[in-house]
């Protein structure tokens, strides 16, 4: 085997990636070819070199990060708040209905202007009240 | 009542090997905390996170050679881990499974990196356990001053191993770092096994060329 096709395999050789039969074909060439033999020294050296690199750690809160990263999504998703949204439906149809009753009942009672034809009876009564009752002497009172 | 863990969500078709570490209890293996991970089970998924961060956060550092970048990637991979979950086939080897998803994010990350970052790298942030701040020093902060020379050389190889293809640059990290096999390897790259011969030759002659003093015979 030619000393290119030899280095193209030095590097599975020194991962011990090669078949039996090819690991003994290059065994065997670098037993003989200095020039590949000092190209595999290299690949080792440059094994050893990077095994200088420190494994990095992770910090310690990074579970905290992913459970957050899980759980604030289905928190905040689209159905999540439409639906936390219709737990205050009840409470603002309450606050519309009470609007509604007290714009009726203000512009019945309040405003003190009658509305209806039972409402006009009643207020006409008032215009005599019954001889000797309270309201007779008030206004007998008052006239004079 | 004896509880068993759930294979909901499993293929039939799959049994789930067991671990035994001796005369202690019986070790869940990868694939039975992954079973329970697919129901939704966050406190066994609490058990992956712990056991494989260091290697992820590693290697992912190693490619990025930015440790906060390397943080919420980090972060990412397991998130996808945990949605992804269901898809998982205990077939596959669980770190070659993982690994695969470690390596799509890192190929994305060229084209995220220019996304602003949506959290700055000091901001705290809050947990059950209360409020956590981010420690903004880097991996090399302990560094005395007379250990310079070789943090000059780490810092030399660490951005050696940046300057490579991308492919090439993951295949050297998992082929040394996490001593993964070609096959692995090739799995987890979606290449086939000569290629990934190819990428390491590749890979290897390039760190060469680049860090010449240090490995130079003669």
């Amino acid at each position: 085997m030619k000393c290119e096709k030899i280095r193209r395999k030095l590097s599975a050789y020194l991962d011990g990636e090669l078949t039996e039969a090819e690991r003994r074909v290059v065994a065997s060439h670098l037993e003989s070819c200095d020039l590949c033999s000092r190209e595999y020294e290299e690949f080792q050296r440059l094994h050893a070199v990077l095994s200088n690199l420190d494994p990095v750690e992770a910090p310690p809160y990074l579970w905290r990060r992913v459970e957050r990263g899980l759980i604030l999504p289905q928190r905040t998703g689209f159905w999540e708040q439409v639906v936390g949204r219709l737990v205050y439906a009840p409470a603002a149809a309450a606050i519309l209905i009470g609007l509604l009753v007290g714009n009726f009942l203000g512009q019945t009672v309040l405003t003190g202007s009658p509305q209806t034809e039972s409402d006009l009876i009643i207020v006409s009564d008032l215009d005599d009240p019954p001889p000797g009752s309270f309201s007779d002497m008030y206004f007998d009172e008052w006239e004079e | 009542m004896r509880c068993t863990p759930s294979t909901r969500g499993l293929p039939q078709v799959f049994t789930l090997p067991r671990v035994n570490s001796g005369n202690g209890p019986m070790m869940r293996s990868d694939p039975e905390l992954m079973a329970e991970v697919a129901n939704g089970n966050t406190s066994v998924f609490r058990e992956i996170v712990e056991k494989y961060q260091n290697q992820v956060m590693s290697t992912v550092y190693k490619f990025t050679g930015d440790y906060y970048e390397a943080e919420d990637l980090t972060q990412e991979v397991f998130m996808r881990v945990y949605k992804a979950a269901r898809r998982y086939r205990p077939k596959a080897k669980f770190k070659t499974w993982l690994f695969k998803i470690v390596v799509n994010l890192c190929l994305n990350y060229r084209r995220d990196r220019a996304r602003a970052r949506t959290e700055s790298l000091d901001e705290g942030f809050t947990t059950e356990d209360g409020e956590l701040s981010r420690d903004v020093r880097g991996p090399d902060a302990d560094i005395p001053e007379f250990a310079c020379e070789e943090s000059e050389m780490k810092r030399k190889v660490q951005g050696a191993i940046e300057e490579l293809p991308e492919n090439q640059r993951l295949a050297v990290i998992l082929q040394r770092f996490e001593e993964m096999s070609y096959k692995e390897i090739s799995e987890a790259l979606g290449v086939s096994l000569s290629a990934v011969e190819s990428l390491l030759f590749r890979a290897r002659q390039n760190l060469k060329a680049r860090l010449g003093a240090y490995v130079r015979s003669g």
